[in-house]
């Protein structure tokens, strides 16, 4: 799974993110969607269509990143707060998207 | 001291594998360490009587220890190994005193004090005995008998007074006694104390789903910010976020609103009774409300509710059991004319009044449940037939058996079933008998007798047999009364393929939903008839052990509108199993190994 590996990520209005593999198997939903040794059509085409908002998705995407950067690390050493980044306004679309990718 | 009275009362204990092993190949257990056990006399010995002898200071207590070694070793009929010598010599220094009455008594009072000293400066220092037992007395010499009283000798320690010999010593002799003082454990440091150790380490980042519910909660005063996104999205929101546990009266505010006329939040647990009060201001508009979990809802609620929700006709309480009766009667007083549906579960203190009370206020009640109420029993269900509107009644699970026969009363019983169908099994479209343990197939005939309209039937985990679940059906096949959509016999555990077989004739094309949980007998072809319901959506096979990938086959090919077929514990089934665009199939055991 070499960082030359990317995926697609569309929005519903119509966005689209090239995002490594390894970023997007940060998302457990995403990672069964992609999963090579299933049928899927995602994993086939390696697009995943999501009906979240383009801005939703970035924030998702850039989530995803942040959280794969501290994976091995233990929670009370990491210093910088996700929290800043979000945009209140975003919060609760922002938490079903959560939810549905499980991040 | 202590030491000597926990080695008293020793036990011998199960023998260990490894003395099983020794004994097998010769070595008895005592010749290595049966002597602790064995009583002893070591005290007669030479050593102890001339050591004792001229000395007027107390004797330190570290050539006593070599004594009782050189002691037991002396006494010890066996041979020993060298190797077990210290240990053991030190386990049987335990019991030295205590089986040696006659040794101390006879260096102190018989032996007449000739040379000068005191009577008692000859007695040998030596620990207490147990109660009753006699020592000699440090001071005089002669024997007494040990009690829990019993002083030490002030000026030489480790001898003992006689009661006579303590005044003149200026010793208390009634004095409250000291207990024996356990070896205290050493107290850590109040800093160490007070360090709380984590064990478990979260590793990674925190997941986004809580980063958000905590941003949710830190802006909750300000909703505006929060943006909108719906009315069937908030409600999504709220199953997120009871899902995960963390509703709070702060959070719980972001789903009141004046306009709201539905609510329904999932898991209430940290809700207290100024959240339910803020709730009823802030959403005054309600009409149907349904909590689950919301064990903090109080007396005092129920009746403010009764004063402020003046719209409501639909409630749902899932687990109330703080509301005492007042709550109950208050709130029917209130609101009782309008509601049209009431649902509880789990309320120890709704009673036969209480249940009176509804009947005679809410005329208009269309749908009823009653699960887990505590008290309920047979003489409930004569007042209910009083409600002449229903159409969903629910009884499921009452007490506990023990319980209810507590308050003289019966459990829910064929007659009572029949009595109250009799007069409102007419309007039935809904019916859930569930778990009450003492019906029989006898209400299966009520049923059919009386519900004509009966489109949902509930009857989980009764006492019905194969043969009257067929018969039943066959019964309503052959007056021509049409299919149920929704039928549920879960944990049927008697039930089998001739009760399918009659269902499936019966009900077949109407058929939506089939719930036959635990049916383990039930034959594999049986199942596959169920093909024939083209309605069906939702079929539950749970536990029963005949299925096999081709009757899931079967089912799927021949059911149009399946939707779900959960197949929890059919263990036949395989990796293989057939699937279908747009069903899902849960619960295959391979699939979780």
């Amino acid at each position: 799974m070499a960082d030359t590996d990317f995926v697609l990520l569309e929005s519903s209005d119509g966005y689209t993110f090239s995002v490594p593999r390894r970023i997007a198997m940060a998302s457990q939903t995403l990672r069964s969607m992609l999963d090579e040794d299933s049928a899927f059509q995602e994993a086939k085409d390696k697009t995943v269509r999501l009906e979240y908002r383009g801005i939703i998705l970035l924030k998702v995407i850039e989530y995803l990143q942040y959280k794969v950067q501290y994976a091995d690390f233990a929670s009370s050493d990491i210093r910088e707060d996700f929290q800043d980044r979000i945009d209140p306004y975003i919060a609760l679309e922002l938490l079903t998207a959560a939810d549905y990718l499980e991040t | 001291m202590s030491r000597r009275r926990n080695g008293d009362g020793s036990v011998r204990g199960p023998a260990s594998a490894l003395t099983n092993f020794l004994a097998s190949l010769g070595v008895e257990p005592s010749a290595l360490n049966s002597n602790p056990y064995a009583p002893r006399q070591d005290d007669s010995t030479p050593q102890a009587g001339s050591s004792s002898g001229p000395g007027t200071t107390p004797i330190p207590e570290e050539p006593e220890q070599q004594d009782e070694d050189i002691d037991s070793d002396d006494l010890d009929e066996a041979p020993r190994r060298p190797a077990k010598r210290a240990r053991v010599a030190s386990v049987d220094s335990d019991d030295l005193d205590a089986d040696s009455p006659s040794a101390a008594t006879a260096s102190g009072s018989a032996t007449p004090a000739s040379n000068g000293l005191a009577p008692g400066a000859r007695v040998r220092a030596s620990a207490l005995k147990a109660v009753g037992e006699f020592m000699a007395c440090g001071e005089c010499g002669k024997t007494f008998t040990v009690t829990a009283y019993t002083k030490e000798h002030p000026l030489r320690s480790r001898t003992w007074l006689c009661v006579q010999c303590c005044p003149k010593l200026g010793v208390d002799a009634f004095a409250k006694p000291k207990k024996a003082s356990a070896t205290k454990k050493p107290v850590p440091k109040k800093a160490e104390r007070g360090k709380i150790v984590h064990y478990e380490e979260t590793k990674g980042a925190i997941p986004l789903g809580d980063i958000c519910i905590k941003l949710i909660g830190e802006h909750i005063d300000d909703v505006e910010s929060l943006g909108d996104i719906g009315a069937f999205n908030l409600d999504q929101v709220c199953q997120i976020i009871c899902k995960n546990r963390v509703l709070t009266p702060e959070n719980a505010k972001l789903f009141y609103s004046t306009d709201r006329q539905d609510l329904a939040i999932y898991d209430c647990t940290n809700l207290v009774h100024e959240s339910y009060l803020a709730l009823a201001n802030l959403c005054p508009n309600l009409v149907s409300l349904n909590l689950q979990m919301c064990g903090q809802i109080s007396t005092d609620t129920l009746k403010a509710w009764g004063k402020s929700l003046k719209h409501l006709k639909n409630l749902e309480l899932n687990g109330p059991f703080l509301i005492r009766k007042e709550g109950w009667v208050d709130f029917i007083n209130a609101r009782g004319t309008h509601l049209e549906s009431l649902r509880i579960t789990q309320s120890p203190r709704i009673d036969l009044e209480t249940i009176e009370l509804l009947v005679k206020k809410c005329k208009n009640l269309k749908c009823l449940q009653l699960s887990e109420v505590g008290q309920l029993n047979s003489d409930f269900l004569a007042p209910l037939s009083k409600l002449s509107k229903l159409e969903s009644l629910a009884i499921t699970c009452p007490g506990d058996k023990l319980v209810v026969e507590d308050g003289d009363g019966t459990p829910v019983s064929d007659e009572a079933v029949e009595e109250l169908l009799a007069k409102i099994g007419g309007h039935l479209t809904s019916l859930d008998l569930s778990d009450n343990r003492e019906l029989t197939d006898a209400s299966l005939a009520s049923i059919g007798k009386h519900c004509k309209r009966l489109s949902s039937l509930c009857l989980r985990h009764n006492d019905l047999s194969d043969d009257g679940v067929a018969a039943f059906f066959k019964g309503l096949e052959a007056v021509k009364r049409p299919g149920f959509k929704h039928l549920d016999f879960e944990k049927g555990h008697d039930l089998s393929s001739a009760a399918l077989d009659a269902i499936v004739s019966h009900s077949g094309q109407t058929l939506e939903y089939l719930s036959i949980l635990g049916w383990r007998t039930v034959s594999a072809d049986a199942v596959s008839l169920l093909a024939g319901c083209k309605r069906l959506q939702f079929l539950d096979l749970g536990w029963c052990r005949n299925v096999t990938d081709f009757t899931v086959k079967d089912v799927l090919d021949g059911c149009d509108a399946i939707k779900t077929v959960r197949v929890w514990g059919c263990n036949q089934l395989t990796d293989r199993v057939p699937r279908k665009r747009g069903v899902k199939v849960v619960g295959i055991e391979t699939h979780a190994i």
